[in-house]
């Protein structure tokens, strides 16, 4: 019987430590880690959260689009109206060309950019996201080729665009972008080729590092407009 | 049986007061190493109720599994192979049987 109650009690001490335990845990599961949910439930949310973000903004895009045309008839009406207005307006269209601000096509070449082909019997970690230095040579070459418009994955290259690495994505205009990396470049096709193709080029550059790459000449390439705006918060134009 | 879930309620009360927290990355080991303990208790109960309760190995059964479920989940994830299965479905069986064999126990007594 002595024996018995002492079994008893051995039970009791082990149950209570395994409940400290279980109470710890669920403290710390409740608590910060994963906002209290479980993984699964947790990657449902961020889904369904990613779904509904992308609808969002698809549907921003459009609203973006009613309110250009919106403006463009504004402006043409106006234009119509008086000479002042009409002058204005063809020099509006002119900085928004200069700016990045319209769509515009032309001849010009475009170069597909992308991972290495998997081949089994060389493997290869290379991954070009992140090798956004040599995109950046890759536009610099083209803007020194004379290039008069530039786009990667259809974000148009400004002044202000960036390229850089973040996370497994290359953000270009704060958009991350994925390869394969379609990047086109309007201007003298034979030059634009002739500038990315040359021995020891950027071209070959990649090709030897084992990427992917086709320069294509083409007598009609079409390259989208900027989509976003610009704000100057702290450059002030100098009056002299 | 009762001795079991009162020692478990109090543990539960007493966790909930003292201020010890685990790092969150941990967390998957321990509910590891929570399912081997359960089990573990589970098996002394058993024992008891069978007559062939032995202190020591139930003392060390329950550290020794709660460490291996704990080492074994840990070390799978530095191997990028999820071993903790071995452990979730090693203990999980193993639960359900002492359980079912309590439970029968239980039964004939009444």
């Amino acid at each position: 019987m002595k024996k018995k109650s002492k079994n008893y009690l051995l039970i009791g001490i082990i149950s209570m430590i395994l409940g400290i335990i279980i109470s710890v845990q669920f403290r710390v599961v409740q608590g910060n880690f994963l906002e209290g949910s479980n993984p699964f439930t947790r990657l449902q949310e961020l889904n369904n959260a990613y779904t509904s973000v992308l609808a969002e903004r698809d549907v921003l895009l459009s609203e973006i689009d009613e309110y250009q045309t919106k403006l463009n008839e504004i402006e043409s009406d106006a234009s119509r109206d008086n000479y002042l207005i009409k002058n204005l307006t063809n020099e509006l269209e002119e900085y928004k060309l200069l700016g990045g601000f319209l769509d515009v096509n032309g001849e010009g070449i475009q170069i597909i950019l992308d991972n290495p082909v998997n081949d089994i019997s060389k493997s290869s970690d290379a991954n070009i996201i992140y090798e956004y230095d040599l995109i950046n040579i890759l536009v610099n070459e083209l803007n020194a080729a004379g290039a008069e418009a530039i786009s990667i994955n259809d974000e148009r290259i400004i002044s202000i665009s960036e390229i850089r690495t973040a996370g497994n994505a290359v953000v270009i205009n704060k958009v991350p972008q994925y390869p394969p990396f379609i990047i086109k470049a309007i201007g003298s096709k034979t030059t634009l080729e002739g500038a990315v193709n040359q021995r020891f080029g950027i071209v070959s550059t990649l090709r030897e590092m084992g990427y992917f790459v086709e320069v294509k000449k083409n007598d009609q390439i079409e390259i989208l407009k900027y989509n976003g705006i610009i704000e100057f918060n702290y450059a002030k134009t100098l009056k002299n | 049986m009762i001795i079991a879930i009162i020692g478990i309620i109090l543990g539960v009360i007493v966790g909930y007061y003292i201020p010890i927290t685990a790092s969150g990355v941990f967390s998957i080991y321990f509910s590891v190493a929570i399912l081997a303990a359960i089990d573990s208790l589970f098996g002394g109960i058993r024992a008891n109720l069978e007559e062939r309760f032995d202190s020591i190995i139930f003392i060390s059964g329950f550290f020794g599994n709660s460490i291996l479920a704990f080492a074994l989940a840990y070390i799978g994830d530095q191997l990028g192979v999820p071993l903790y299965y071995a452990a979730v479905f090693a203990f999980g069986t193993r639960l359900f049987n002492n359980f079912s064999i309590i439970r029968r126990h239980m039964l004939k007594r009444i």
